[in-house]
């Protein structure tokens, strides 16, 4: 830097004066950069983290809501079942290509902060009064780190038609037998934290929300007609 | 950095030490250059994460409108809130009935038919630049509408027979009904339980072909059918007129004192009045619809007393919103009145002049009332000028004075005032006896 100043009697204490502010901002600068690097490390952390949250809860609503939607496996059934709540969710589905599907009973709930699902198999009857066995054939973790999208509200919510119109109001749980039978929809919302916390950030959880409507079809335009599931 | 064959040894530490700055200064800059585009970088981020659930949320929007009644989505208007991650999404959901050829929501001709139901969900953010639109259609399958319901189509044009969008309507009857026209000016309701409905029109600063503002029709709805309802506005215009008289049978006119001005189309007709309903040297007469073929104007009333073609009227094309100017110069025929008792002039008689033909909005008779001048003439006081000038018409006079103790009294019927030529004299003599006692002046 100083390199074509001459050597002159007074020059010393200047150039370590140059030399001590050339290291002070040199420092300075390095930790605004360390600071700078940091902060995006930290926030690229955080979205890949918040990335990865989204991508777990929307794979397990997607399977959900696909289950859901698969629900109707016989006409004018009630596929919702009655002691579901707001963090647990009693359905009957089936998927596959046999003219009468075999149901299974699923129910998906969350106990602290996993939500997992156990199936039920068909042991006898016909529709719509089938019956399931007293143990569940198989269960398994759909998530972890799972709550609730606010603390006042819970994950699963059940509705019902009224005048043609989905209710806005969801039904009181758990569901009785009677508000079972005409649940409509369902609509399911939560928040999923990520996996690991790599980054301490309540702000890489995600939240997530769908619905399913359990009609076949429009319900009637007479005002007096029941709007019953799988109709 | 320091300049190369600089020889000054005092005050070099300084330099330096600015140059230093500066070079700080510079990279500052630099790095905040570099921490702006971070920033984009995470904003952009977040805008494609709200994007994101707000995709998911116009999908599920979209498969709960497709599980609704087709009654409800018709006409749907609906918004929905919902807290995402701290975000409030807001879900707009729009149903509305289309025609199969044109994809232009439902209107006006019969010929046009409600085919199927649009459906539209809107979803947007606080901060979003462009909101999340997912739209589809909804096919009725048969026997989603009761067949026992009929459709009504509201359709607004102007005088010249354009659309006219943007007119509120509004129903009550069996049901009820709220919309405003479109830009091809028509407002659809459909699956409406019949009856008779009354429908409202909305429709600020603007005149119907009544000459009033827009104001509630009557319209019925039949079973299986759709019922049009054409309605007309448009920005009303003015008119001014000025009135003389002939006096006497001589060829000298002079200006005529007019209460109302009637304004006649075969497709309206209106009369309007000064605004007290005094007799005045000009009258204006707004809000006037304006028809696209000519109006005739003249001084009166109603459409019997029409005095034909002639000085006394005048037929002009108005536009909308138009003052027309120069006013209107119209001749008023003449009738001159005399109140006599025996062979002297009555001075302070009440005179009225009933019109035989036209009567007012609410149904009564138009009555105009004269006092007698110092010649017994029709004057607006004892002292005043008389008042030939009347509007065309047949009229029923009447003079009473009170003297002597009694109410005199003298009626003529059918005095034809329709003459432009020759003024219309009539001498009203008071009978030698009065008929009445009393001091009211009675006709």
């Amino acid at each position: 830097m100083l390199s074509r100043l001459r050597p002159l009697g007074d020059e010393r204490g200047t150039t370590l004066i140059e030399m001590l502010v050339a290291l002070m901002s040199g420092m300075v600068i390095l930790a605004a950069l360390t600071a700078l690097i940091l902060t995006t490390l930290h926030g690229s952390a955080r979205v890949s983290a918040r990335v990865h949250a989204t991508q777990r809860a929307r794979i397990v609503l997607t399977r959900l809501m696909e289950e859901l939607h698969s629900s109707c496996i016989a006409p004018e059934i009630a596929p919702i079942q009655e002691k579901s709540t707001g963090t647990s969710l009693r359905f009957i589905h089936q998927t596959g290509s046999a003219v009468q599907p075999t149901p299974v009973l699923s129910v998906v709930s969350l106990s602290e902060t996993t939500l997992s699902q156990s199936d039920y198999q068909q042991t006898g009857g016909t529709a719509p009064s089938w019956t399931f066995s007293e143990e569940p054939s198989s269960t398994r973790t759909l998530l972890t780190s799972v709550s609730p999208t606010s603390p006042s509200t819970s994950i699963f919510s059940y509705y019902t038609y009224t005048n043609g119109t989905i209710s806005s109001t969801p039904q009181s749980t758990p569901l009785e037998s009677t508000a079972a039978a005409l649940t409509v929809e369902v609509r399911a919302a939560l928040t999923a934290a990520p996996e690991s916390t790599p980054v301490k950030d309540a702000g890489a959880s995600a939240s997530v929300r769908n619905s399913a409507t359990l009609r076949l079809t429009p319900p009637s335009f007479n005002e007096g007609s029941p709007s019953r599931p799988c109709q | 950095m320091t300049p190369p064959g600089r020889r000054t040894t005092h005050g070099e530490d300084g330099f330096a030490l600015i140059e230093v700055l500066v070079s700080a200064l510079v990279l500052a800059i630099v790095a905040a250059g570099v921490l702006a585009l971070l920033q984009a970088t995470t904003r952009s981020a977040a805008s494609e994460r709200r994007h994101s659930e707000a995709y998911a949320l116009v999908q599920e929007d979209q498969a709960r409108l497709r599980s609704l009644r087709l009654s409800s989505l018709n006409r749907l208007q609906q918004k929905n809130e919902f807290t995402l991650d701290g975000t409030v999404f807001t879900v707009e959901s729009i149903g509305v009935f289309v025609n199969n050829s044109t994809s232009e929501p439902s209107a006006c001709s019969g010929s046009t038919s409600a085919d199927y139901v649009r459906i539209t969900s809107t979803v947007t953010w606080p901060g979003s630049l462009a909101p999340v639109v997912i739209q589809s259609i909804v096919s009725p399958s048969s026997g989603s509408l009761d067949p026992n319901h009929g459709a009504l189509i509201v359709t607004t044009k102007n005088a010249a027979g354009k659309a006219l969008s943007g007119v509120g309507i509004s129903g009550s009857g069996p049901g009820s009904f709220n919309g405003t026209t479109d830009s091809s000016g028509c407002a659809n309701f459909t699956d409406l339980s019949t009856g008779n409905y009354t429908v409202t029109p909305t429709a600020t600063g603007l005149v119907g072909r009544d000459g009033k503002p827009p104001h509630a029709e009557t319209a019925g709805v039949e079973a299986g059918v759709s019922n049009p309802l054409s309605l007309e506005y448009d920005t009303g215009a003015t008119v001014s007129a000025e009135f003389e008289n002939r006096i006497g049978s001589g060829s000298t006119f002079e200006p005529a004192k007019i209460d109302s001005l009637f304004v006649f189309n075969s497709l309206g007709a209106k009369d309007y009045w000064t605004p007290t309903n005094a007799r005045e040297l000009l009258v204006k007469a707004t809000p006037v619809f304006p028809f696209i073929s000519p109006v005739s104007i003249w001084a009166g009333s109603c459409e019997s007393n029409n005095p034909g073609a002639g000085a006394g009227t005048t037929s002009v094309t108005l536009q909308p919103g138009e003052e027309l100017k120069p006013t209107l110069k119209l001749k008023v025929p003449t009738l001159e009145l005399t109140v006599k008792n025996g062979s002297s002039a009555v001075s302070g008689a009440l005179i009225t002049i009933t019109d035989e033909n036209c009567k007012d909005e609410k149904g009564t008779s138009i009555k105009r009332e004269y006092t007698s001048e110092a010649n017994g003439h029709q004057s607006n006081s004892t002292t005043g000028k008389p008042e030939y000038g009347l509007p065309w018409g047949t009229y029923k006079v009447c003079a009473s004075a009170f003297y002597s103790g009694t109410n005199h009294r003298a009626i003529e019927s059918g005095v034809v005032v329709h003459s432009l030529t020759s003024a219309a004299s009539k001498t009203l003599s008071l009978p030698s006896s009065g008929s009445e006692t009393g001091s009211t002046k009675t006709c």
